[in-house]
């Protein structure tokens, strides 16, 4: 049973649900404790020794109902009637058992024996196990059987989607198809109508045991596997060029960029706080030992606060670079608990303030409103900088980030860059991300030269992992 | 283990203890807490406020009759107030009176070796555990025959406040450098609240049992009412376990929290309203709704979600 568990939390793991080892133990313990034979005890046992967040209850709930179950394949229906072998009171109540009991399937060991038995399959018709499994119409049995073979090939080590069609094979030969299929042969060969009846009976429930076999092994498939090859995609997707990315993707990255921030914000909500090692802060030791007769008993050390940037994200949102301002945006709003104060700005040849489209509406679709409204017309930086400046100059001060997303491509207008240096003196920092590489820039109609003058740090950005970075690094800074 | 108590050897025991205690709970909870006390783990609760986390902590206090001790967590909480102090005036004192002493103490001594040596004969007791001011959590530790520690809202206090709990949690014991390690004389069941309004960290989660106590179903909050409020009429009870439930579903600032149905099921016994109807609604509304808005958003909406109650 042991091993179940620990296959179990493989299967947590799997599914984004962090479980240390001494979690492991405790949940061994628990179910010692309370035993197996509870199905919904076992359930609330382990939720509260591994689950520990609403997020991961719901995770464990799904893997508990699909690790924790025996799933009885519904048995093919018309043939139910011909055999005399069957009784359907039998199936009902073994159905029942089979939901209570977890891991029963352990204990019997009916394929291992039988899979020594004869193979001859000529005198009596119906002579190998797996024939007399199918014909016994048992759905618990052939559940039973299936979960031995699943173990004895080791189905839960599958790990990418091109195994499945190999794992469900081997695992039909594990539950002895080959002689399944030799005493089919035999069967036709025969002259007795009867039996050529029971040989086709047998085809038909070898193919429904297939299906069988291939739902199940998707099953684990999904249970065991799927997760480690989304993993991958993940660490391909952080890498690679946003604008060459697929539409087909875009889901994905949203998931990708929730969690980034998710990341990011465990990260920097925990310090306000940086402590300067060794500084006494006096004024205020003096005055909290004032009560102990001025004797210095409780010492006090100087701090300073972590800042909490005010973020000015300038965006623009034409053409390809919407892309771009699309994540970023994302990123910016989806650290809500640690940037509280982010104000957005989206133009292509205006531009205006959008950030009461973010408060009143869930990402996504403010995205795309905003896209909708802003992204007509061409760039013009120029523009840009003169409507930023006179709609927030006066609110910028020295704890103000301002955050310029474009590729600097201003159709040979006016760049204003004394502008963007009025902004530069004014705010703590001027960051400018580029989707461009810097090869690039400077080339054509690109101003960006002129512009990263007066940037406290001009980069090129066009990749998830590059946005993460910068925006980590946003949230180190101290002031 | 714990000495083995008769309140404590089976799930459904602990059930029906807590119902006899008006703290009608379901299996979830009550196997949360058998675990608690047979694995010596501490039990995070999580949920939305006013569903009974706080309550919890004192019904198993009132049901194992021990001590409840309570540490009200909030932004700026430190060791100093959740550990231990030291008794400074005291210690002041201590000292005077060692001077006072000096002179007996070394008179007549024979250099500064001497009078290094008789100094640590007389006894040092400037650090000790006389004069240690114990708070709640050094408070838990000490209780002989154990007891119910309850730190509440620990998502207000800081996060360095969490690494402080972690040598409680996980050992029941506490190190003082000056004096060395207390050990618990019993381990005390410890229960800490959160409201979710940040992320606990892993190290802590780690450590503990975790529960999430969700907003309860139509039946389980008719017996909680009937339990808390008893002279409430079968039909009226139903009638506002109803609209409740039928608020919860609405996209409010606030949702109503089981006390807050308790108490507007005390608010309308007082009233002496023996149905819901809109002005009884519409004067009470305050009581369960805490936001203008909210009251506004419901008010509109009165006649569709109390038309749809009657049958």
């Amino acid at each position: 049973m042991d091993r179940k568990l620990i296959d179990f939390i493989r299967v947590l793991r799997n599914a984004d649900v962090r479980v240390s080892t001494s979690e492991s133990i405790d949940a061994m313990h628990a179910a010692t404790l309370l035993g197996y034979h509870n199905r919904e005890l076992l359930k609330q046992a382990l939720s509260s020794t591994l689950a520990k967040s609403e997020a991961e209850k719901e995770s464990f709930n799904y893997c508990f109902e699909n690790f924790f179950s025996v799933e009885t394949p519904s048995l093919p229906k018309d043939s139910v009637e011909q055999w005399p072998t069957d009784n359907k009171n039998n199936l009902s109540a073994s159905d029942d058992i089979s939901r209570e009991t977890i891991g029963d399937n352990t204990t019997t060991s009916e394929p291992d024996k039988s899979l020594q038995s004869d193979t001859s399959g000529h005198s009596p018709p119906i002579e190998t196990s797996l024939a007399n499994l199918l014909m016994a119409n048992n759905a618990n049995d052939i559940a039973i059987a299936m979960a031995q073979a699943g173990e004895a090939i080791e189905v839960n080590n599958m790990r990418v989607f091109t195994q499945k069609g190999p794992y469900s094979w081997r695992m039909l030969k594990q539950m002895g198809m080959d002689e399944l299929q030799e005493t089919i042969h035999a069967l036709e060969k025969n002259e007795d109508p009867a039996q050529h009846r029971i040989a086709h009976e047998l085809t038909e429930r070898l193919n429904w045991l297939r299906e069988q076999v291939r739902d199940f092994v998707e099953k684990k498939y999904l249970l065991f596997a799927s997760q480690s090859g989304q993993k991958l995609r993940e660490e391909v997707l952080k890498k690679a060029r946003l604008s060459s990315l697929d539409r087909l993707y875009h889901r994905d990255m949203q998931l990708l960029v929730k969690k980034m921030a998710q990341k990011l914000a465990s990260q920097h909500a925990r310090r306000k706080r940086v402590f300067k090692k060794g500084q006494l802060n006096a004024g205020r030791t003096i005055a909290r030992n004032i009560s102990n007769d001025g004797i210095m008993f409780d010492t006090h050390w100087k701090s300073k606060r972590r800042d909490r940037p005010k973020v000015f994200a300038i965006c623009d949102v034409s053409g390809s670079v919407a892309l771009y301002s699309r994540f970023l945006l994302m990123l910016l709003y989806s650290l809500h608990e640690v940037l509280p104060k982010v104000r957005a700005f989206a133009f292509s040849n205006t531009l205006g303030e959008v950030s009461n489209v973010f408060t009143q509406y869930p990402i996504e679709k403010a995205i795309e409103l905003v896209n909708a409204q802003w992204s007509m017309g061409s760039t013009d930086y120029g523009q840009a900088l003169e409507d930023f400046s006179s709609l927030c100059l006066d609110s910028i001060d020295n704890h103000s980030t301002i955050i310029i997303l474009g590729d600097a491509r201003n159709n040979y207008g006016d760049a204003k860059a004394q502008l963007l240096k009025t902004l530069y003196e004014r705010s703590q920092r001027v960051i400018w991300i580029n989707p461009e590489s810097k090869s690039m820039w400077g080339g054509g109609d690109s101003e960006m030269p002129r512009y990263a003058a007066y940037c406290h740090d001009a980069n090129p950005c066009n990749t998830l992992g590059q946005l993460e970075h910068i925006v980590g690094r946003l949230l180190r800074q101290t002031s | 283990m714990h000495t083995v108590s008769p309140l404590m050897t089976s799930i459904e025991d602990i059930q029906r203890g807590f119902d006899a205690q008006g703290y009608i709970c379901n299996t979830q909870i009550a196997t949360a807490i058998y675990l608690a006390w047979h694995l010596h783990k501490p039990i995070l609760v999580e949920g939305p406020p006013g569903v009974g986390k706080t309550e919890l902590a004192k019904t198993v206090a009132h049901y194992l009759s021990l001590p409840l001790i309570r540490l009200q967590c909030y932004e700026g909480l430190d060791e100093s107030k959740a550990l231990y102090e030291w008794k400074y005036g005291k210690q002041l004192l201590y000292t005077q009176v060692l001077k006072e002493k000096l002179g007996d103490i070394l008179n007549g001594a024979q250099g500064l070796k001497e009078s290094m040596s008789r100094l640590h004969n007389f006894g040092d007791v400037f650090y000790s555990p006389e004069f240690i001011e114990p708070r709640p959590l050094l408070k838990a530790m000490q209780e002989p025959n154990g007891s119910v520690l309850l730190i509440d809202e620990l998502d207000k206090a800081d996060y360095e406040f969490e690494s402080l709990l972690l040598e409680i949690l996980s050992d029941y014991q506490i190190s003082v450098p000056e004096i060395g390690t207390i050990v618990a004389q019993k381990k005390p069941i410890v229960i800490l609240t959160s409201n979710n309004t940040r992320e606990i960290s892993d190290a802590l989660k780690r450590r503990c049992l975790h529960l999430y106590i969700p907003f309860p179903d139509a039946a389980l909050e008719q017996r909680i009412i009937e339990s808390r409020v008893p002279e409430l009429g079968i039909q009226l009870r139903e009638q506002l376990v109803d609209f409740i439930q039928q608020i919860r579903q609405r996209d409010l600032k606030k949702l109503p929290a089981v006390s807050e149905t308790i108490d507007w099921a005390r608010t309308l016994l007082l009233l002496h309203a023996d149905t819901l109807d809109r002005d009884i609604v519409h004067n009470t509304l305050n009581v369960i709704l805490k936001f203008q808005d909210d009251i506004e958003n419901i008010e509109a909406e009165l006649p569709s979600l109390l038309a749809k109650k009657r049958p």
